[in-house]
């Protein structure tokens, strides 16, 4: 038995010292997690420390034979839907990016000007457009390309169809590389004026 | 391969999942088509550029404050646990006292005086619904001591909650006091034949909660936050015994299913 069963084993016994240990095994992770599907500190404390109180009052419901890694973020992911939904009004009205959204029509091919733009504004860019996606495409582009999950542990995370991750990631990947060319392109004519 | 199937496959190729034939297809049409060509480069730069963030450390005072949370969402655990034995004892004294008043219409043998809580006590003996009733009088009336009886959510167990301590020990919002749903799939155990599905559509009407499916049998609700859950949560209560039994944990969708509590 490895050690993150150990400890759950433990923790699923009442014992909080080994549930401490499992928080340290996962808090990182969790709290970049939903750093990046919210792209606010703030909201991302906040909503990690929920996510493990929800883990520590449910432990009873989990299941020994699923993996607590999974199980983790699936709740992760709810916590960020909910937290979601309660400001999706507000997201909606900045949202940039949406999957309803006819797709946005770039004048390129101009090369895009990279050499402009400064590694740390590249990033800064990236994370904005990451954060702007749609729940279900940041959270599989999150935890494929940020958190370096299989697509078969992404469709149990998520609890969807392995088919479904796949063209999550890529409809993800293809809304991601579209924004990020046109605001790279905003950022360039801005640095131009 | 055309430039849709191509368009398919980009991060599927990336990320190197193809199988031989589809990959050898797909570096075909990348040799043959501009266009779809520029699309691959850009999507492996963007991806590379993901990959590239940093894991960002965790703010000041994380552990400590989430374990500060724990401790006292364990400390109030606890505290129920100790007020719970307390109040079944004071529970079981009742039920003494009361038998004793029956008992005492037969025989005419036992002083009235010498009993607790006479007044209260013949209207608590038959459910627990009483119970609750009047343990909420008493905290209305001041009294510090007396706890409210729910029944647990999860196994029938029952779980002491005490408003007093709730206004004290949970200062910042943590909702550990406060019996919600949880899971995405709940049993509600009735004895009221009345309750039926359409029970809860009624129910989730009247809080505006939103229906998601009926199909006769079982309904599923859409919860949109913690105050959604509390809500469905005590109104499931009234109803019957509520078991919080899903695996998926924090899920919007809940699905209720009614039974009888003598199945």
């Amino acid at each position: 038995m490895n050690i993150e069963s150990q400890l759950v084993e433990k923790s699923m016994d009442g014992d909080l010292d080994a549930f401490e240990e499992l928080v340290l095994l996962f808090d990182k992770k969790i709290y970049n997690y939903c750093l990046r599907m919210t792209n606010n500190y703030s909201d991302a404390e906040d909503l990690a420390q929920e996510v493990f109180l929800k883990v520590y009052r449910n432990l009873k419901n989990f299941r020994k034979d699923s993996k607590f890694s999974t199980w983790i973020y699936r709740i992760a992911y709810n916590t960020c839907i909910d937290n979601y939904r309660k400001k999706r009004l507000k997201l909606l009205s900045l949202s940039k990016i949406d999957d309803d959204q006819q797709e946005i029509d770039i004048p390129s091919p101009e090369p895009l000007p990279e050499e402009q733009v400064i590694s740390s504004e590249k990033y800064r860019l990236i994370k904005e457009c990451i954060a702007d996606l749609k729940p279900r495409y940041k959270s599989a582009i999150i935890l494929r390309d940020i958190q370096n999950y299989s697509y078969k542990e992404i469709a149990e995370i998520l609890d969807i169809p392995i088919g479904t991750v796949k063209s999550d990631i890529n409809r993800g990947r293809a809304l991601l590389r579209k924004a990020l060319k046109s605001r790279l392109i905003e950022y360039g004519e801005r640095r131009m004026k | 391969m055309d430039c849709k199937v191509f368009d398919e496959y980009i991060s599927l190729y990336i990320d190197q999942l193809l199988d031989e034939q589809d990959k050898k297809n797909f570096e075909l049409h990348l040799n043959q088509c501009s266009q779809c060509k520029e699309k691959y480069e850009e999507t492996r730069e963007l991806v590379s550029l993901i990959r590239g963030i940093d894991e960002e450390p965790l703010p000041r005072g994380f552990r400590n404050n989430l374990i500060k949370k724990l401790e006292r969402s364990q400390k109030i655990n606890t505290g129920y646990l100790l007020r719970w034995l307390g109040a079944m004892a004071g529970i079981i004294v009742i039920f003494l006292s009361v038998k004793a008043i029956k008992d005492t219409r037969f025989t005419g043998t036992i002083d009235k005086e010498m009993l607790p809580i006479e007044g209260v006590a013949e209207d608590m003996a038959s459910t627990d619904s009483a119970v609750e009733e009047f343990a909420h009088d008493d905290m209305e009336r001041g009294s510090s001591d007396m706890v409210v009886m729910e029944d647990n959510y999860d196994s029938g167990e029952i779980t002491a909650l005490d408003e007093n301590a709730d206004r004290t020990e949970n200062t910042d919002g943590i909702d550990e006091g406060i019996m919600s749903i949880q899971s995405d799939l709940v049993e509600v155990y009735v004895q009221d034949i009345c309750i039926t599905p359409h029970t809860l559509i009624l129910m989730a009407n009247n809080h505006g909660l939103e229906l998601i499916e009926n199909d006769g049998d079982s309904v599923v609700i859409d919860i949109r936050d913690d105050e959604e859950r509390s809500i469905l949560y005590r109104e499931l209560s009234k109803m019957g015994e509520v078991r919080d039994i899903g695996e998926n944990i924090g899920s919007n969708e809940v699905k209720i299913i009614i039974k009888s509590k003598n199945e």
